[in-house]
This record gives structure tokens, sequence and C-alpha cells, in this order.
């Protein structure tokens, strides 16, 4: 039997077995979360799915029926209001769909829902992960949609047009129509050149060169107006902000062989003596745009996929009035509002506890991953989950003003404090454009004097044969290698600078909880006690935890077999509750054994200690078993920092967590700069403070809490695990849990500058060779097309080998 | 020759007709998906489809009239 799970390809815990028969083979799961699903899989008949999936599964979060009761309100009409339209009884809605991982999933996916009776149509898309859902409401329900999706694996919620992602699309539906044009006119101008290229004078008549040039030009005119009006709107903006880039000489060539062309159509004779360049101008403007079509494509990559997860605060919320409980859209929240917080949910908004007492995980927001304990008058703060009890809290402020708002605030600020790269590539092509433009209008002047009729072909053939193609092809050509290597190692660069930061960075700051570490609480060490074997007391221990939202639960999760009964919580202190008609107690020393002296040898380390207690006829607790339980480093943490180190960079802690236990791990990484305590704004004030001693900073994190500083640091790159608004934030997006992969960037960035640099010597080599020839008249357009093109070649090929 | 003064107008209309479908269909989110369809093809369920070594086909009707 293998030892990794058949859907989502983890590590089955020791000891654990649960399997399943599929395809007449059996097969081992790593928990019962991971086998239910493969179970509705199998019954819907499409375990074939197992044959299609090119990636592994997610592994799927618990899923309780609390969190199945939030799905239930959706299906409030009030709520739906603000996402769904309807119109006869047939409702449409737009739903985001998180954990997909490769296109079978969609496959599934589809095939499952448009299953369900009362579906009309659910289409997902490949690229954004967005679903189209109309249905029948008549028939069936939202929410049974939103669960058959869940059982499967999947998360969905439905989602609202932000901004940015319907320019997105506004975007690249466009570029889509100007290449169409820029494509279209090429292959009709190429077809009505042909003649003019290979008739003579005396083969084909005057009259049928007009027609083909004025044809040409009607081809040509939405080409120069509408496709390469980009171009044309960045040269205008390069004039205003006197910053040169490769848009304006190609905004020159684009512009002078139209305008020329068209004036020789309009008013010479029509003779094959005079060129026309319509062709050329079309086919320049389509390949310019391809290229800057699939340039486009990888920028808005990151903007899609699990984009709407795990939004920070929920969409809806429990309101108590004097009728009772009501639910309502999370943004109607008012000042306070008594809000009804279960067990396992997230705090719509900030606000003080007026009854009840529960604890809270703040780890979105603090880094700090055990819960803390929330009291009559305790400040509660939005997008921070309740772990215990209900409680009510009377809302301070309301979603929009929430502690959690305040510090996406601070993000937008940071972000536009954030020092700029200025790449390579642009000084050179700003100097290189301005001796183009110069040396253009001398060869120009110079010609006006010696042959007034050649100015114009000559000023063209310079501008053509210098076209910067190959410079502009140098940096994004081997980018576009260098990123496609990376994203099959799983690191996503989603900005354009994060190359030339690598190269430049000096100091590179880790956060500690989820970056350097797992982030989660795992059982590190079990001893038993009395004659019981471990399986048995992970059974336990598994059975009375699975009442208990704790991040300790979690913990024991993966041994779960059997819920225990009549189990209660203590607040602070444990569990009690029945588990095969005996009495158990978990929880801390004192609790496990009812304020008794222990007389087993108790192991003492670092890290959390919970016990297990069985009670006795007589009364008495007898401990079990010493669980040990702690946040364990990354594999690779150790070889990433010890890399970094040899380079010479100098590393760094950042953690809002205790001192004790960052020195903890700082210590066993070797790691001297550690801040531990720190609050997001502290975070940000510690790099500016590096950044003012003009250090290059690094910054990777994955919290809320990083978000601020990841923003502020010149490169950042946060954590696959991270909330989807640090992700969204960030500069590159680490994708697996291999720290190793940043090492590797750094490497495969240096490498790509020294690519970069020999693409740029060989296009600047290049033009300044022949520069000199179309100065003296001596390069023919065509020729000077032909050249650009292999000189291009070139610059591709040798991008192509960062590859390997 | 004079056939083209007709037969290239023409053909502008062609193009322009064609474009302006393009764009109709840009506009109704037909190429918003670019990845799906290649991979939606190999998605096939057509397993009970293809027959099984052992299932012979059908040449002759079934010859039940075999009662005495």
């Amino acid at each position: 039997m293998p030892d990794t799970c058949y859907h989502c390809d983890e590590v089955i815990p020791r000891g654990f077995s649960a399997v399943l028969t599929i395809s007449n083979k059996q097969q081992a799961f790593c928990c019962y979360g991971c086998l239910a699903i493969a179970e509705t899989i199998v019954t819907g008949g499409l375990e074939n799915f197992y044959q299609h999936r090119t990636k592994a599964s997610e592994k799927p979060d618990a899923f309780n029926q609390s969190q199945q009761d939030e799905l239930y309100l959706y299906d409030d009409k009030a709520l739906q209001e603000d996402f769904v339209s309807t119109t006869d009884g047939i409702s449409e809605t737009h739903l985001s769909i998180g954990s997909i991982t490769c296109a079978a999933c969609i496959w599934l996916l589809e095939r499952e829902i448009n299953n369900i009776e009362g579906i009309h149509r659910f289409t997902i898309n490949h690229t954004s992960h967005r679903a189209i859902l109309v249905w029948d409401d008549n028939e069936c329900s939202l929410s049974s949609v939103l669960l058959k999706i869940r059982k499967l694996g999947y998360k969905a919620r439905p989602y609202q047009d932000d901004l940015a992602k319907k320019q997105a699309q506004i975007e690249k539906r466009t570029s889509i129509f100007r290449i169409a044009i820029a494509g279209i006119a090429t292959m009709q101008n190429m077809m009505f050149s042909l003649p003019l290229y290979l008739g003579s004078d005396s083969s084909i008549d005057q009259e049928f060169i007009a027609l083909f040039r004025w044809v040409s030009l009607i081809m040509c005119t939405p080409v120069v107006l509408f496709s390469a009006y980009p171009f044309l709107k960045a040269a205008l903006r390069d004039i205003k902000t006197r910053h040169l880039t490769m848009d304006l000489p190609v905004s020159l060539a684009i512009l002078a062989a139209y305008s020329a062309s068209a004036f020789i159509t309009v008013f010479s004779d029509s003779n094959l003596e005079s060129d026309v360049y319509f062709d050329s101008v079309a086919m320049f403007t389509f390949f310019l745009l391809l290229g800057r079509f699939f340039e486009m494509q990888t920028r808005h990559k990151h903007l899609n996929s699990d984009a709407d997860f795990n939004q920070l605060l929920p969409a809806t919320a429990r309101v108590k009035t004097t009728d009772g409980e009501v639910s309502k859209p999370a943004h109607k929240i008012e000042i306070g509002d008594i809000l009804i917080i279960h067990q396992g949910e997230i705090s719509p908004a900030d606000g003080i506890v007026v009854e009840g007492q529960s604890r809270f995980d703040e780890s979105a927001l603090t880094g700090e991953f055990l819960p803390i304990i929330k009291t009559v008058d305790s400040v509660v703060n939005g997008g921070t989950a309740n772990v215990e009890n209900t409680i009510l809290i009377a809302t301070t402020a309301t979603p929009k003003h929430s502690r959690v708002a305040a510090i996406i605030r601070m993000l937008d600020q940071a972000q536009h404090e954030k020092p700029q790269t200025v790449q390579l590539a642009d000084i050179v092509a700003s100097y290189f454009v301005t001796f183009v433009l110069i040396s253009a209008s001398i060869a120009g002047v110079f010609w006006y004097f010696i042959d007034p009729e050649a100015v114009f072909s000559t000023v063209l053939s310079i501008l053509v044969v210098t076209c910067p193609c190959a410079l502009s092809l140098a940096t994004p050509t081997a980018m576009t290698s260098v990123n496609t290597f990376l994203r099959s190692k799983g690191l996503l660069m989603a900005k354009g600078h994060t190359l030339e930061a690598m190269n430049s960075t000096t100091d590179i700051i880790f956060d500690k909880t989820g970056t350097l570490t797992e982030g989660k609480l795992q059982l590190s060490n079990t001893n038993t006690f009395n004659g019981v074997n471990k399986p048995k007391a992970l059974t336990i221990a598994a059975a009375l935890e699975n009442h208990s939202r704790h991040p300790i639960a979690k913990a024991f999760k993966p041994y779960f077999k059997e819920s225990a009964n009549q189990v209660e919580t203590t607040l602070g202190y444990g569990l009690q509750g029945s588990f095969e008609s005996k009495s158990y107690r978990l929880g801390n020393l004192a609790f496990a054994l009812n304020n008794a002296t222990s007389k087993d040898k108790i192991i003492e380390t670092q890290g959390i200690h919970i016990f297990l207690s069985e009670l006795s006829e007589d009364k008495q607790y007898t401990l079990l078993a010493q669980f040990e339980l702690s946040d364990t480093l990354r594999e690779e943490s150790l070889s990433c920092v010890k890399n970094f180190q040899a380079q010479g960079i100098q590393v760094h802690i950042l953690s809002g967590d205790h001192l004790n236990s960052v020195q903890h791990i700082a210590h066993q990484l070797g790691i001297k700069h550690i801040k531990a305590a720190q609050s997001p704004e502290q975070k940000l004030n510690y790099v500016r403070k590096l950044q003012q001693d003009n250090k290059e900073v690094a910054m990777v994190g994955d919290g809320i809490n990083d978000l601020p500083v990841l923003s502020g640091a010149r490169l950042s790159i946060a954590m696959g695990g991270a909330s989807d608004i640090t992700k969204l934030n960030s500069d590159a997006v680490l994708l697996n849990s291999h720290m190793s992969v940043i090492n590797l960037a750094f490497q495969s960035a240096n490498r790509a500058r020294k690519i970069i640099k020999q693409n740029m010597a060989w296009a600047i080599g290049y033009n300044l060779l022949m520069l000199p020839l179309a100065v003296m008249g001596l390069v023919p357009p065509y020729f000077a097309a032909l050249g650009m093109s292999l000189s291009s070649l070139v610059v591709v090929f040798n991008s192509l080998r960062l590859k390997s | 020759m004079e056939i083209l003064f007709i037969l290239i107008p023409v053909s502008i209309a062609f193009v322009a007709l064609a474009i302006w479908i393009f764009g109709w269909a840009i506009k109704n989110g037909q190429y918003d998906d670019l990845e799906g369809p290649a991979h939606s093809i190999l998605f096939d369920d057509d397993a009970d489809m293809i027959p099984d070594r052992n299932d012979k086909p059908k040449t002759e009707p079934a010859k039940d009239s075999k009662k005495p």
C-alpha cells in the first residue's frame, strides 16, 4: 500500500488506515475528509477524475455543522439581492471556486453540478476559476449547490466584481480585438502588396496599382488608429514625462510609414518607383501586440484563481434583535448592533463582548496561533475566529472601519511609498532611443542638402533598422523564460521588477509563524503511561478533540475515528467526555489529574503539553498519555537561511509572536537579527529604517499582519498558505512549501541578468553596426525589416537557454 | 480584369463582416477562456462506448425462430 493519500498526495499518518475500492483497486487515504470526497466522486460515477487529473487535489479543510449552516444563509432572499439576478423564477449568479488544481477538477465539478435537478447551466472558466450558475429556484436552492461543491472538496462563494478584475477583463477583450484587426489587416495587405512587389511596370496597369494602394490604405487605417493606439498613447505619455521608452520610436516608425504611404497613395502618380509600406505597418503592429498580449496574460494570472477566497470578513452576520436572531449582509451592520458569534465563526466587525466567554484565534491579525481568552468587556477584532463558545458582542466599528480594514489601508499607503526598481532595460533604452532620434534627425538634415528626395526613405530606414525590437525583446523574453522555469518549480512571479530586485537584495526578512515554521501545531511527541498503547491514546484524544475548535484539536484530526460522547469544555483547561463507556479528561496537567500530583515521569521540553487521563471507578484520575505539540520548522528553512547567509545576505526575523518562541527558532536557524512581538506598524518601521541605511530589503511572509511590511519592502514573497489579499499584494508567491525554491529564484535572477546583458549587447551592437549604413542610404527598407527580425530571433533563442 | 474593381470592394465588405462577427464574439465572452476548450476535449467519457474485445458486433439478426 502506498504511503501517500490517493486523493491529496499527502503522507498518511502512521497507524491511520482508510481505504476505498476505486476502479477495482484498493486505495488508501490520509484522513476521513479525503475519503469522504473520494466516496462522493465514486458514487457519482466519476472515478475517471483520478485518471484525468494532472495534479493532486488539495487536502480539504474541516467541514462542520456550523459551516454548513452558514451555507444555508445564502438562500436568504434579502442576502441574495446583492449577487443574484432572477427573472421568471430562473436565477443566475457568479461563483468563485477555490482549490481547483487542474483541468480535471473543472470537469468533475461541471459534471456533478449539472447532474443536480433544477440546474440549467453551470460552467467554469479555466483561467479565472469563476463559474456561471443558472438554476430554477423552485427545484433546487443555491445552498444545495454550494454544499455539493464543498462535498467534492472545493470551496465556492458568490462573488461580486471588483474594479481591478473588471478592468482586467476589458483590457483582455480589447487587446484580443486589437490583435485580430491587426492580424486580418496584415493578411489582406500582404495579398495586395505581393503584386506590387513582384510586378514590373509593364506587367501591371497603373489603375490597379492605384486600386491596390487605396485598398491597403483602407485596411491599414484601423490598424494605426485602433490597434496601435496603446503605443501611440504611451509615446505621448513619454513625451509629457520626458522619460523615453521604446514606445516612442515604435510610434514614430508606425506614424511616419503610414502617413508617408498615405501621402504617396493620395497625391503622387501611381507607379512602382515610390514605395508604400502599409503591409509593414500592419505586420509590425501585429507582432508587437502579440508580444504584449502574452506579457499581459502572465500579469493577469495572479489576479485570478483563489483571489476571492477566505476573504477576511464574512459576508453575513447574525444580529440579535428584539424579534430574535436575524441574519443580514455584513455591510449593513451598524454600530451598536449586538452580533451573535457561534463557535467556529469569524467575527464580521470589531466589537466589545457583552455576554459570554470564549477564546478567539487572532492568528490572522497577529501571527500568534494560540487563541486568546475573551470575557465581558474584551475587545474582539473583525476577522478573528471564535474557537470555543457562542458569544455576543456589541459592534464598535462597522466592517469598513475595523482594524483589518485599517491594516489594508496602511497597505495602500506603503505601496505608494515603495522604493522603485529602475529596470536595467529602461535605462539603456532611454539613452539608446535618444541617440537614435538625434542621429535620425541629423541624417535627415544632412540628406536634405544632398538629395531632398531621399530624405524620407533614409530616415525611415534608420528608424526601422534601429527599431529596438531586439532591444525591447531582450528583457521580456529572458523574464518569461525564467518565470516559466520558476513557475514549474512552484514560484509565481507576479510583478515585473521581481528579478531585478532579487539581484540587489542585501537584507532578507522572514516572518516566523507560517513562513519559517509550518504555522500550525503538530504532534511532535507522544509518551504513554500505565500500559496504554499509542494508537489507543491517540484515538481517545482525537475522539475528545473532535468537539473542540481549538487549534490543538487540529493536530489530532488525522487520528480521528469515532466521536466521544457528553463532551464538556472547561474554558482554559481542557475537555472531559466519555468514549467507549469510559470517562476521560484531556487538558493541562492539573486538569487531567484533577489537581492531584503525578506519580508518572513527565518530560519537560519546549512546546505545548497536554495530558490524557482516565477516570477509574474509584473516582481517581490515572494518567494515560502526554502529548507534546509544537509549531515545527519547515524542512528546508535551515538550508534556505544558510544559503542566503553564504551569499552575504543579512537574514532577519520579524514576528508578531512572543520573544521566547522567536528566540527558540532563531537559535535553531542561526539568525542573529530578531524582533519579536511586533505590530504591523512596527514591522513597517523596521523595514523603513533598514531602507534609510541604503539596504535593499526583501520580505518573506504570510499573514495579514505582514501585509504593510510586504508592500513596504522592495521585494515581497508570500507563502502559498498566505491569505489571498497577501498573495495579491506580493511580488511573488511561493505555491508549495519548499523554501529552497526561493534560493533557486535568486540564482535564476542572477543568470537572467547575465542573459539580459548579453541580449542587450547583441541588440545594440547590431543596431550600431547598421546605423551608419542606413545613414549612408545603403540599406533598403525591406532589408532593414529582415535584419531586424533575424536580430530579434537571436535574442529569443538566447533567452530560451534560461529555461533549462 | 475590370472585375477586380467589383471583387475587391466585395472582399473588403467580407473582411468588415468578419471583423464585426469577431467583435461580437469577443463581446459575448467567447474568448474569455482561452485554455478550457483545449482541456475539455480530452475529458470525453466514452469508456463505456468503446467495444470490448469479447463483444462481437451483431452482424446478423438473432435467429429466434427455432421454435419447433
